[in-house]
């Protein structure tokens, strides 16, 4: 992945839990590497031990450590460093779901060695998207739960994700499904 | 094959185009520019709509025919802010123009005030992939923006650290050719470190310890991670010897240092004080052995005197004898005063604080003093201006005019003349000594030790009252050093002034608060008269057969009944079976200490009477003598002494708390 991801995983965990941690979880995933290069393409094995001895140091699961991780993503990473870019994909939930391909074929350009996700998105139901994920990496599911969650919060609407059906192999499709726009919680 | 893009096609592919006709008026518009501005419709004029920017050429039909290889700059007047950047294709077939292209954006906010999303723009449109390059060249730009400033903290965040370390850190290679030093060394090169750098390390230091370490460094054996530690002398910018702890570590492999780390402590003034400690200890051993020797001499010296003052009391006034024994006296008292000086410094006496008179102190120090001093110097006293009542403690006071003495002779190498005077002094107003310290205005006793020596430089002078300092060489430092003769003059309300110059000689005063009581003086009370016949059972023990004797005999001629024992069992053993009114006692003696064996006789009876003797004590048994509130007779006492304080003791005037 590209260092622009493991930076955002690094800014996570500084960000929540202070340096010392974070250099703790480097030591522990072995990664010794002082700053990451936004627009360097690093091994996914890196991300994935960083994912790992943090699970150990901040005694989180990794799918806990994921789906923060999305959040965040979408609410610093993206909001922050790319803050026209995401407006300039969509003024809503579903129509920036729906442009989410556009915007990884663009960054695409910049990052030629992105290997990107790629979404679909169908509203069912009034306020009930039911989204659709591919990816050539397994196991991100509770990441996009994170960033789904987080572009609720970016639209400033309520949401709720639910996984439909998990991919079991690269390049099959994971599900969800998302409530948004409406009151959510105990009806 | 020919193929021909249909309308729908058109519009899918160039949603900002629009075509022309021959009027030069619109014949179709694309999705794209109609949804910024519905009025844009077929038939209307292209002049009403666009300005065309570049080329510059007229905006009619055959001049664009002419430039269609050329880039078009449309401005889109209907919206604004909006420029179309594409090209003219010339269809001679249908007579018409077609402008092919898209909106000309610099950045994805141009975009978004042009009412444009990244979905209006066809995917071959690489107008958004320039924007999210430029977007994150921006996001980069902040991230290097902020590696620097963390690279930043961290070199002053290192050069904070090291700069505040007293030791020196540094990076060497293989020949001692500095690759880094930290600025600490400034203070043994008198140059900032980065000046440093090229230069060899092994020329500062002195030359063998530079050959010990050469010898380190090319030795083959020693490889990475290997260590290295000695002692290395060098010359500071100051041009003052120095001794620097140094540790080597070999990191020539690591990836990041690259070279041997240094490591220097200044540890000068460590082994210097180590030194002076030494000497310390040494000087306190011989205290204790003078003590010691001092001890035995006070039990002789107490022998002589007491048969000596005997004999004197049996012989006729003006008689031959009378004055022979008289001299006996007088010789013998004056060998008590010296060991009573010798023991003023083996002995920790308590600071008691009586008035007393300077100028007695110095009378009775001046026979000790001229020993010490030695023949080539003349010590004189003026001491007659003021009777230097003051209130102190006298043993603390012999030790400050002894070290100042001293100091005056160490000035004087080869001898000379020391001069002691005494004088009270008025002040009225408040004055600082020479370390600043304010004497509020009053009257002081003023004791001055004048010399004709070397005298001080400022610098010396200024670290003078550091404790330890010395400038004399390694082994001769004498005495307890200006420190804590100045702690003691403070300690007694007073202060120190000293006037000095380089080879004109020194001038030494301690001033002492005034005291206008009487002193206490110790006056001798005549030998009593043979027939104040005194009664009472006296135990006398101690280790010395001859105190034994001698102590019979003058409470014998008392009348006392004197009973004698030299080993405290024994005496333990007379007390259960033999009635005793009062017990003498030595403090020190083998078997069982003075201390431990009043104890036991208390124990059996706590009636006796107990007076201890000692001539000697650096142990604790005296101080328990004390708080158990019994009395002390210092030896060597006189007859009368022994004779007055036996009688005080019995007749309850000094007493002992009870058992
Ligand atoms: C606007 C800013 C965004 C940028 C610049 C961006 C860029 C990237 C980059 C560089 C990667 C790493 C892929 C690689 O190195 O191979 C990535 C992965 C990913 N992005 Fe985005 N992204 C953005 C927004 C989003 C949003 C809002 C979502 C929300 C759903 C999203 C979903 C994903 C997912 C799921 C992956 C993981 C790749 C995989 O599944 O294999 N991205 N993105």
């Amino acid at each position: 992945m590209y260092g622009l991801v493991n930076q955002a995983v690094q800014g996570m965990v500084i960000a929540g839990f202070g340096e010392d941690v974070w250099e703790r979880i480097k030591c522990e995933a072995g990664v010794d590497v002082e700053a990451f290069v936004s627009m360097e393409s690093y091994d996914d094995a890196i991300t994935y031990s960083l994912v790992q001895a943090g699970s150990a140091v901040l005694d989180m699961s990794p799918e806990a450590i994921l789906r923060a991780f999305g959040e965040y993503w979408v609410l610093e990473t993206a909001a922050e460093g790319y803050p026209e870019l995401m407006r300039a994909a969509g003024d809503t939930l579903p129509e920036f779901i729906g442009n989410l391909d556009q915007l990884h074929s663009r960054v695409l350009m910049t990052f030629p060695e992105l290997c990107p996700p790629s979404f679909n998105c169908k509203e069912v139901d009034p306020g009930v998207l039911r989204v659709a994920y591919m990816s050539e990496r397994v196991g991100l599911e509770p990441m996009v739960i994170g960033l789904l969650e987080g572009l609720g919060k970016h639209f400033k609407t309520p949401i709720e994700v639910s996984l439909v059906d998990a991919a079991t192999e690269p390049g099959t499709p994971a599900e969800f499904r998302v409530r948004y726009g409406i009151a959510v919680g105990p009806a | 094959m020919e193929y021909a893009l249909t309308r729908d096609l058109l519009r899918a592919a160039f949603p900002f185009h629009f075509v022309l006709d021959q009027d030069m008026s619109l014949v179709d518009v694309g999705p794209g520019l109609q949804a910024l501005n519905e009025g844009m419709t077929p038939g209307s004029p292209a002049s009403d709509w666009f300005t065309l920017q570049r080329p510059a050429i007229p905006f009619d039909f055959s001049s664009l025919v002419e430039n269609t290889g050329l880039a078009f700059l449309m401005q889109c007047r209907a919206v604004e802010g909006l420029v179309l950047r594409g090209q003219i294709l010339h269809d001679p077939d249908q007579g018409v123009l077609f402008f092919l292209g898209g909106p000309r954006i610099a950045n994805f906010t141009e975009m978004r005030d042009l009412g444009l999303g990244l979905s209006d723009l066809p995917p071959h449109d690489s107008m958004g992939d320039m924007l999210v390059l430029l977007e994150t060249k921006q996001a980069a730009l902040v991230d290097a923006q902020n590696l620097a400033a963390k690279l930043t903290m961290g070199k002053k965040w290192f050069q904070a650290l090291i700069g505040a370390s007293s030791d020196v850190v540094g990076v060497i290679d293989q020949s001692g050719c500095v690759q880094y030093v930290s600025p600490g060394i400034e203070k043994f090169r008198g140059a900032a470190g980065i000046s440093l750098v090229g230069k060899s390390f092994l020329e500062w230091i002195h030359e063998e310890d530079a050959a010990a370490l050469r010898a380190v460094l090319n030795d083959e054996s020693w490889g990475p991670d290997a260590g290295h530690h000695q002692l290395v002398r060098l010359i500071d910018s100051r041009g003052i010897s120095r001794t620097l702890d140094l540790s080597l570590r070999n990191m020539a492999d690591d990836k990041y240092v690259g070279g041997i780390v240094v490591n220097l402590s200044d540890v000068t003034d460590r082994l210097e004080l180590r030194q002076q400690l030494l000497q310390v200890q040494r000087l306190d051993t011989l205290g204790q052995l003078a003590g010691g020797i001092a001890h035995d001499f006070n039990n002789l010296l107490f022998v002589i005197i007491s048969y000596a003052a005997l004999l004197k009391n049996a012989a006729k006034p003006g008689s031959s004898d009378y004055d022979d024994l008289d001299e006996i006296l007088k010789a013998a008292n004056d060998a008590s005063d010296l060991t009573r000086q010798i023991l003023t410094f083996s002995r920790k006496q308590e600071v008691d604080s009586s008035t007393l008179s300077l100028r007695t102190v110095i009378d009775d120090m001046m026979l000790m003093l001229g020993r010490l001093v030695g023949d080539q110097y003349t010590l004189r006293k003026h001491t007659e201006g003021s009777m230097g009542l003051t209130s102190g403690d006298e043993g603390q006071l012999r030790q400050v005019l002894i070290n100042i003495v001293l100091n005056a002779r160490d000035a004087m190498p080869d001898g000379g003349e020391i001069r002691i005077e005494l004088e009270t002094i008025e002040t009225h107003e408040e004055k600082l000594d020479c370390l600043g310290s304010p004497l509020p205005a009053g009257s002081y006793v003023a004791c001055t030790v004048t010399d004709r020596g070397v005298g001080m430089s400022r610098e010396v002078l200024e670290k003078a009252f550091e404790p330890f300092y010395t400038t004399k060489g390694r082994g001769k430092g004498t005495g307890l050093g200006l420190a804590t003769v100045y702690g003691m003059v403070a300690e007694h309300g007073g202060g120190i002034f000293v006037d000095t110059e380089l080879g004109r000689g020194t001038q030494f005063s301690f001033w002492l608060p005034s005291s206008d009581s009487t002193p206490s003086l110790a006056v001798e009370p005549s030998f009593p008269h043979e027939s104040d016949k005194e009664t009472g059972r006296i135990l006398v023990v101690d280790d010395s057969e001859a105190i034994l004797k001698v102590v019979d005999r003058v409470l014998g001629a008392r009348g006392y009944d004197v009973h004698l024992e030299s080993r405290p069992v024994a005496a333990l053993e007379r007390v259960r079976h033999e009635p005793v009114d009062l017990m003498l006692v030595d403090v020190l003696m083998p078997e069982m200490n003075g201390m431990q064996l009043v104890t036991k006789v208390l124990a059996l009876n706590p009636d006796i009477k107990v007076l201890m003797m000692t001539g000697y004590s650096s142990t604790g048994i005296l101080e328990q003598a004390t708080e158990a509130g019994l009395p002390v007779l210092w030896k060597p006492f006189t007859p009368t002494a022994l004779i007055a304080q036996v009688k005080d003791v019995l007749d309850g005037n000094v007493g002992q708390a009870p058992a």
